[in-house]
């Protein structure tokens, strides 16, 4: 499959007009020179455009493709409508298939799957919320054990479990070599 | 049988022209105080510097002196009935309430009214009784009733104190008069370019449009030819390009086909007067098609002016310097450059009013208010049969081409009347 | 009486929970009703999860949607990350029946049917809409005389044509929010620059995602500001525990105090330092916010 069907596969649910508006761009320059990561990292969004264009398999394991802080000023810019903000959420989509997932997020992940929330609780925050006259548990998967059962046949049923290399059996993520 | 044009600008005025030397009594329907239209604003043309001027003064006095021709300004077309070789249209004549011609200028001295100066887009004021500019026509001054006092609230009559001719009680009137065809030439408006708020158009003195910096060029104009932003002149100036056009998001996705090179001819100019500024321009990519315009673009350059790909993404001040944010495409590199003066090559767009002369005419516009041609082979005629068009009321086009146009559609209109005379 | 399910996520509960006890308060006061929402877990994050796996991301973001659905409450939240994945997942419900039936079709197993009669509404929606400038004004007991740099962030505004506020680069809501505390709002360069936590990288590069925070809070710098206000909990952990990071990280100190919208309308109305949460930030409040 070529580079933008897997993009578009991944990104169904962001719609394939979304992901094929990519071949509209022209190179103008606005994304990048709007972008704030631009201005401090090597990202450069108008060069992903173009690699998408040209679909340019090499994109995926470019580490510069998680630069991006999903701010949108550039999709809300973008002269000629480019979504370029939603077509790199789901060409991230397609990195981490390949198994582009940094093991920090491959954490946050985990945390989902085992907690329900990507920050779970903690105990001082526990104290706080107390002090504070407020539960000490907050009514959410934290304190519905079912609820958080139904999270995780979401992982499974999406295979996200395996997707970041959730181990079941430990509760935590297995070895995996970082690429 | 007579005709009728509407618009005074170079297209209209070709139109005018061409159709009543051939034979035919042309009514000229302009709307404001003087025919010339935006062409007047410029200095200079790309892409050999003629002097506009020189052109377009002797034009419109040719015009105004032509015996087959009436001039009606200040006026607008209400309706119009019937067909091609008949049609009855009815024209609202607004009063100048000073006679053509008079231009003592006392009256302008003592009014006590100061309203920015369209003119000038809004670089310097204007009494209430003014010159719309030094070579109107017709000369001499008139009033402008939605300013003036005395037609607010009757407080103010100091002009007639010192001038008999002027006369308040002058009335709007409506005529209604036959022709056989219509030519319409109402030309375009600039972009806003406060609907692209990054780029700070309204927060800053510095960044101007390019039509503000052809009045600063302009020996006549406000500064008398000087080129000042917040009273120095510009060490560091930056051109955009492409500011509301090739633009989706402003709903504008056409070229406007004359900003890269009327941006070219200004950063010539200011180069002239700046021997020593720093002149960049940012662009996507350069369009310099007509007959020797590549030719002067590689001049512009030769004169150190710095072409950078990219289009400028935002603007903000850094305490005193504005500072224009962009990326060199070609060196894959974000940038921020300072600069004193940022100049918006604004885009082409419709002419204000133009959906209710459509409505009024009964002519077709396109999805962004240009009015349509019939087919590309009669890219002069409209669905109507009787009803023509030229200049940049049916797209952005440069000053060559709006005359073209305005001589194709004389020739169809003469044509049409000559059909029918017979 | 208006009555709203109150959808945490993670770091307003877990982390913040003064923000979550201010927000209870000042609605309280203006006869907004908070009904838990039962059972909800991570939004989760659009820019993350959205960025791992979308699948995942629209299912678990339409199930925290379908909590309130069921209610039949609209539902506000007090994180840009949370309102951009439950606002862009209702959105996309909404518009596509496709979408909506296939998760319907993976919701069943737990009894859950998103119907799509409710509204995700962010927290300052709430303020401007429903209790008004004039009703906040009236309310203020201690006015506060400070000069204040807003933090709009990126979700709440934008994508501008989902949100549905208007254009993303002028906005004033959260100006005149801020003012109707008799505090002033002061323009500085950056001021809708992002934060640098969103999109997963404060995660995954904790010095680029600073970087982005520390430009910000020189630009605020610039123009003497008493404290920074803002919209969203994971910009508020950025630019509150981001600061001590900062710290560490470059060795530079800015020491402004960062206060949640509601946090700032609180104290003037009267409410104290401490039942707003402030005396658990990161970065201690200065006098003036002390009551
Ligand atoms: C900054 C700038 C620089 C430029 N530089 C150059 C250059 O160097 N060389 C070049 O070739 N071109 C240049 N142009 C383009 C040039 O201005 C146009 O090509 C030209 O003005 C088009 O002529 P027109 O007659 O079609 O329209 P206009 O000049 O717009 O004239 C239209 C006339 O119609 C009148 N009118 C409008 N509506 C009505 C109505 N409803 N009823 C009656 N009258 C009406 C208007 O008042 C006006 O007088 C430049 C343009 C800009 C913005
Ligand atoms: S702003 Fe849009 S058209 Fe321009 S380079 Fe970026 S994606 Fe392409
Ligand atoms: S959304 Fe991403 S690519 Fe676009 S401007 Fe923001 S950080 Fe840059
Ligand atoms: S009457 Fe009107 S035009 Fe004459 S001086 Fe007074 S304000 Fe000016
Ligand atoms: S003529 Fe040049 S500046 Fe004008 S819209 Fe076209 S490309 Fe842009």
């Amino acid at each position: 499959m070529s580079l933008i069907e897997d993009v578009e596969e991944s990104g169904w649910v962001l719609g394939k007009d979304t992901i094929d508006s990519i071949y509209a761009c022209m190179q103008c320059g606005k994304c990048t020179g709007s972008c704030p990561s631009g201005r401090i990292t090597g990202y450069r969004t108008r060069v992903l455009m173009n690699k998408l264009q040209s679909g340019d398999k090499s994109i995926l394991e470019d580490p510069d493709i998680w630069l991006c802080t999903t701010c949108y000023t550039c999709y809300e810019r973008c002269p000629r409508e480019v979504k370029t903000t939603d077509v790199i959420r789901a060409l991230r989509n397609v990195a981490a298939k390949e198994g582009y997932m940094s093991k920090a997020h491959r954490a946050t992940a985990m945390y989902v799957i085992k907690t329900g929330h990507a920050v779970p609780i903690n105990d001082a925050t526990k104290k706080l919320r107390k002090k504070l006259g407020l539960s000490e548990i907050p009514p959410t998967t934290h304190k519905y054990p079912e609820a958080l059962k139904a999270i995780q046949a979401i992982s499974k049923k999406m295979k996200f479990d395996k997707l970041v290399g959730f181990d079941w059996n430990t509760m935590n993520l297995e070895e995996r070599e970082e690429k | 049988m007579k005709g009728l044009v509407i618009g005074g600008g170079v297209a209209g005025l070709r139109a005018a022209l061409d159709i009543a030397n051939a034979g035919f009594d042309i009514y000229l329907v302009e709307r404001d105080y003087s025919i010339g239209g935006r062409s007047a604003q410029i200095t200079k043309s790309y892409p050999d510097l003629t002097n506009i001027k020189d052109v377009l003064k002797p034009l419109m006095e040719e015009v105004y002196n032509h015996e087959r021709i009436t001039l009606l300004t200040n006026s607008e077309v209400l309706g119009l009935e019937g067909e091609a070789g008949n049609f009855k249209v009815k024209i609202e004549k607004k009063p100048r309430y000073v006679p053509d011609g008079e231009s003592c200028e006392k009256c302008i001295e003592v009014c006590p009214v100061e309203v920015p100066n369209e003119f000038n887009e809004g670089l310097d004021k204007r009494k209430a009784i003014f010159v719309p500019f030094s070579y109107a026509v017709p000369d001499g001054c008139v009033i402008d009733e939605t300013n003036c006092l005395h037609f607010k609230d009757g407080s103010c009559s100091r002009c007639k104190e010192v001038c008999d001719g002027i006369n308040f009680d002058q009335k709007a009137e409506t005529i209604e008069i036959d022709v056989g065809s219509v030519v319409v030439a109402t030309g375009f408006d600039p972009f806003d370019p406060n609907l692209r708020p990054e780029l700070a158009y309204d927060k800053y003195d510095g960044v101007i449009t390019s039509l503000e910096l052809e009045r600063l060029l302009d020996d006549d104009g406000p500064t008398g030819g000087k080129v000042i932003i917040n009273g120095e002149e510009p060490k560091s100036i930056v051109f955009a390009h492409c500011i509301g056009s090739r633009d989706k998001k402003v709903d504008n996705p056409y070229c406007s086909r004359i900003c890269c090179m009327y941006t070219a001819k200004e950063a010539y100019m200011l180069r002239e007067k700046l021997p020593d500024a720093n002149i960049t321009a940012c662009y996507i990519d350069m369009r310099a098609f007509g007959k020797g315009c590549e030719e002067f673009y590689e001049e512009v350059q030769k004169k150190q002016v710095l072409y950078r790909r990219g289009v400028a993404a935002e603007v903000y001040s850094n305490g005193g310097n504005l500072v224009l944010r962009a990326e060199d495409t070609l060196l894959s590199e974000p940038y921020e450059s300072t600069a004193d003066m940022i100049v918006l090559a604004v885009g082409v767009e419709p002419k204000e009013g133009s959906s209710e002369l459509a409505e009024n005419l009964g002519i077709k516009m396109d999805e962004y208010g240009f009015f349509v041609e019939k087919n590309m082979y009669d890219p002069v005629e409209t669905e109507k049969e009787g009803i023509f068009l030229a200049g940049c009321c049916q797209g952005p086009k440069d000053i060559t081409d709006s005359i073209l146009q305005g001589g194709a559609a004389a020739a169809k209109a003469i044509g049409l009347m000559g059909r029918h005379s017979n | 009486m208006k009555e709203y399910a109150y959808f945490l996520g993670c770091i307003t509960p877990n982390r913040y929970p003064g923000i979550e006890a201010a927000t209870m308060k000042v609605l309280k006061n203006f006869d907004i009703e908070t009904r838990d929402l039962n059972g909800a877990s991570c939004c989760p994050a659009p820019g993350v999860f959205g960025s791992f796996d979308l699948n995942t991301w629209l299912l678990i973001a339409a199930r925290n949607v379908t909590l309130a659905d069921m209610m039949g409450l609209d539902v506000y939240v007090t994180c840009n990350g949370c309102y951009g994945s439950l606002q862009e997942a209702d959105h996309l419900l909404k518009e596509r029946p496709d979408l909506k039936d296939w998760v319907n079709e993976n919701l069943k197993d737990e009894g859950l049917e998103y119907k799509g009669n409710i509204e995700v509404k962010h927290i300052v929606e709430l303020l401007y809409d429903d209790i008004g400038i004039k009703r906040l004004k009236e309310a203020v007991v201690a006015p506060l005389d400070v000069k204040i740099g807003a933090h709009y962030g990126c979700h709440f505004l934008k994508p501008s044509a989902i949100r549905g506020h208007g254009s993303s680069e002028r906005p004033t809501i959260l100006d005149e929010l801020i003012e109707a505390t008799g505090a002033k709002s002061i323009d500085y360069k950056d001021k809708l620059m992002c934060c640098g936590a969103g999109g997963g990288v404060r995660t995954r590069d904790l010095e680029s995602s600073l970087t982005f925070t520390k430009q910000k809070f020189e630009s605020m710098k610039k123009v003497e500001i008493d404290a920074t206000v803002n919209t969203c909990a994971f910009c508020h952990l950025q630019m509150d525990r981001g600061q001590v990071e900062i710290k560490e990280m470059f060795g530079k100190e800015f020491n402004m105090p960062v206060l949640f919208i509601t946090q700032l309308i609180g104290l003037s109305m009267g409410m104290s330092t401490e039942e707003l949460g402030l005396d658990m930030h990161s970065m201690p409040m200065t006098e003036k916010f002390i009551r």
